[in-house]
């Protein structure tokens, strides 16, 4: 056995010289693979190929963003001679592919910017942002580009702009709005005005519809229709914590923090001190009050299988098939969703959360509903593995597309809510974005840790699964986990309240 | 030894070298690598920072890690139990037939789905078990069983066993395979004499056939500790782990820290730890009766 083990031994190196060699040269016939990615190209443009890889949020299509993307893309490529390549993802995978090619560094010249990911692995864009958009000859943007976007919902010291470092990591094309949509027939036949101006009257409003042989509130297995219901019932709720817990500015120093209109808010910095600290908890009356709302909108509202309902997910209307078919009389949804809805046989409109009174709770504060626009639409952003002419030309098709003149007409196109000064968007939509209802919550409910989906902070609940107490005990669980890890990511582990 | 040595071909190791040369750009160096960057806070095209045994101690005080090992037991329990049972009957059956060629058609036809591609299965029973729409509950509505219907993969009672349940992994799989290889290679004779002793088909099952299979039941023994370790593949399209966490398992966990949270160390140390734990139990089931009792009882 020795002698045995011995030639082996002696043979070893050999062969793992002959099987290294071998890795190696397949290794190096990989690298020289990829290649093409660094490309070449003259500094005008000409000759350079940017490739962007992101969702479809427009149409069922494998291969395109439609007809009015391409017509952008072909715009800019008119005028800079840079070619661009699209690379459409599925939407129940673009987020694991993006994150995966951000991770190892492989990600193209633009990426969609809803894709989880750390700072390090994309571009700040700040000091761009503070240059002259070459495409903008005069009027906001010809002197900084940040000045064309619509300060409300993009801008420096915006907290929904920047990154956990500060920083502004993406350009938005469009603007998302979040509404209420619902079928015009289906109310009128069950006796019910639009749009609802209280959360009781949303109650009244489902019994009636469902004595009427619809579901109220068309619901499936995302996390965006718990997720959407719940942040917009404890943003009202919450509000009368806002200053007390407002403690940090959005950079992180002590200080209050405010939106780019002024108003106050919690910085992701205070929301994690006030989880700590235990100055917000699950058993603080507004959250415990919220969650009893939460369920008994869903036991009048909602469909009992929905937890069950996984067909056709998507990011535009919550429940698509069940309210498309007119089964379901209202559904969550976004701008995107009108042309989903395209050819639906029904009349339909969009509305707002109504609004928490007194009538439902004694904790409610005359809060409204807000929700509203935010750059959460189509915004891209660029690996910081991109250099040199490549940076440089997806930078401009940053710029190309924050033009509003260029913009406009893949707006008006698409239903898109503008960004950008002195584009108008889609009239359909606009009222997504108008009122208190287009402004932004000023303190959330905290989630939980990453690799938990939003989903499951509140399933159990809502099925009925976990009792009040539990589901208190189980989401101050996932709180403080979530509260640690933002600790740990930040770097904040040197404040007194992040030992506690 | 030596003489064998001599008469075997330096050459022929030459061919095995493509597939070794594969196995490790693909197999091995992929695994050593995720070994490896468990040790690291792990930025894959970056540069990374060693943090030496960090990533292990956070997974020792995760508990929603080690709570995705409690439906585990479930899982294995259904894999040695339902999932064996029948393609066992199964091989039984078919083992039976006179026929050679009935035989060879019901074996063609219970071994088929093991060729139909996973996503497409998951996918299709993910539709067929809709609550409001799935064929299984059209049907059972429609036969007067509404009772029955049920919100297969929305109600936390029953999402795990209906993840189990697709594609009828107990009837068409690699047991039944086994099962039907293991009793071909009895010789008939064998079955003949107990026969001619007027064993009954019942007893032969247990003091002849179990027997010589003892050697195949370990190596599914062993494939199911392993396959139930890597669970999550129809969690992950059509569960997510939910409802109400009822169907998360490990893999489901690792594949959100990586995805979700992009903490590729930490994932790639809960990788190790499934690694280390599949190892561990195979050697020990490998060691369990290692010596091969392949003869029968007395009849």
């Amino acid at each position: 056995m020795l002698a045995r083990g011995s030639r082996r031994t002696a043979r070893g190196p050999a062969a793992a010289r002959l099987l290294a060699g071998t890795i190696a040269l397949t290794l190096a016939v990989a690298a020289c693979g990829g290649g093409d990615q660094s490309g070449g190209g003259s500094g005008d443009g000409s000759g350079i190929t940017i490739t962007l890889e992101g969702p479809n949020q427009w149409n069922d299509s494998g291969s395109s963003f439609g007809k009015p993307w391409e017509d952008l893309v072909a715009a800019f490529e008119k005028e800079t001679g840079i070619k661009v390549k699209t690379v459409v993802l599925p939407l129940n995978s673009f987020s694991q592919t993006i994150s995966t090619h951000l991770s190892a560094g492989t990600a193209p010249e633009l990426v969609f910017n809803q894709a989880p990911h750390q700072p390090y692995m994309v571009h700040a864009l700040d000091e761009y942002l503070k240059k002259p958009n070459p495409f903008i000859k005069e009027g906001p943007g010809s002197e900084r580009w940040i000045d064309v976007f619509h300060e409300r919902y993009f801008g420096f010291g915006n907290p929904a702009s920047m990154n956990a470092e500060g920083k502004i990591e993406f350009i938005p094309f469009n603007l998302v709005g979040i509404g209420l949509f619902y079928n015009k027939d289906a109310f009128s036949k069950a006796g019910v005005t639009a749009p609802f101006e209280t959360f009781e009257d949303l109650i009244d409003g489902c019994t009636k519809l469902s004595a009427a042989g619809y579901t109220p509130l068309a619901m499936d297995r995302s996390d965006l229709g718990p997720g959407w219901t719940m942040a917009t019932i404890a943003g009202m709720l919450l509000d009368k914590h806002v200053d007390r817990l407002n403690v940090y500015t959005t950079d992180g120093e002590p200080g209050k923090a405010t939106s780019s209109t002024g108003a106050p808010i919690v910085s992701g910095k205070a929301l994690t001190r006030a989880v700590l600290t235990g100055e917000l908890t699950t058993k603080t009356p507004e959250v415990v009050e919220a969650h009893k709302l939460l369920k008994r909108l869903w036991d009048a509202c909602v469909d009992k299988n929905w937890s069950g309902n996984t067909e056709g997910l998507n990011g535009a209307v919550v429940g698509l098939r069940d309210f498309a078919a007119g089964k379901a009389a209202m559904a969550w949804g976004v701008n995107f969703g009108v042309s989903a809805l395209q050819d639906v046989p029904f009349e339909f409109a969009s509305m707002p959360f109504p609004q928490i009174t007194t009538e439902s709770t004694p904790l409610a504060n005359g809060a409204p509903a807000r929700f509203g626009a935010s750059v959460g639409g189509t915004s891209y952003m660029i690996p910081s593995t991109v250099k040199g002419e490549k940076l440089e030309a997806a930078i401009k098709f940053l710029q190309f597309v924050s033009t509003p003149e260029h913009i406009q007409p893949w707006l008006e196109a698409t239903g898109g809510i503008s960004a950008v000064k002195g584009a108008e968007g889609a009239e359909e939509t606009s009222a997504f974005a108008e009122g208190t209802w287009g402004d932004s919550i000023p303190l959330g409910m905290p989630g939980g840790p990453p690799g938990v989906p939003g989903l499951a902070l509140y399933e159990g609940w809502l099925l009925g699964t976990k009792s009040l107490a539990e589901q208190q005990e189980y989401l101050q669980d996932l709180w403080i986990k979530g509260a640690r890890q933002a600790v740990k990511d930040n770097g904040w582990d040197d404040e007194p309240w992040a030992k506690s | 030894m030596r003489t064998w040595r001599k008469r075997f071909p330096w050459y022929a190791y030459v061919a095995l070298l493509p597939l070794f040369a594969t196995l490790a750009v693909f197999a091995y160096y992929p695994a050593a690598s995720g070994i490896w960057f468990s040790f690291y806070e792990w930025r894959p095209g970056f540069e990374s920072v060693f943090i030496g045994l960090d990533n292990y101690r956070t997974m020792l005080t995760d508990d929603l890690w080690w709570k995705s090992f409690r439906n585990l037991g479930i899982i294995f329990a259904f894999g040695v139990t339902i999932a064996w049972a029948l393609p066992l009957l199964a091989a039984e059956l078919v083992i039976s037939l006179d026929s050679k060629r009935a035989q060879f058609i019901f074996r063609t036809l219970l071994i088929a789905p093991m060729a139909f591609p996973g996503v497409v299965t998951a996918l299709l029973w993910g539709a067929m078990y809709e609550p409001n729409n799935g064929v299984i509950n059209r049907v059972l509505r429609s036969v007067g069983l509404e009772t029955l219907a049920q919100n297969w993969l929305g109600d936390p009672r029953y999402a795990l066993l209906s993840l189990l349940f697709i594609g009828f992994p107990f009837v068409a799989g690699l047991p039944f395979l086994v099962f039907l290889s293991a009793l071909q290679n009895v010789p008939s004779e064998i079955f003949e004499a107990a026969a001619l002793d007027g064993c009954g088909r019942l007893r032969r099952l247990w003091v002849i056939d179990l027997p010589l299979m003892a050697s195949q039941i370990k190596l599914l023994v062993f494939l199911a500790t392993i396959s139930v370790l890597q669970y999550g593949f129809a969690a992950y399209l059509l569960t997510g782990g939910g409802p109400d966490n009822a169907t998360q398992v490990p893999v489901l966990r690792m594949l959100g820290v990586a995805f979700q949270g992009s903490d590729w160390g930490y994932a790639a140390a809960l990788s190790t730890t499934l690694f280390v734990m599949t190892i561990a139990l195979s050697i020990v089931i490998v060691y369990v009766r290692r010596e091969d009792r392949t003869d029968v009882r007395p009849l």
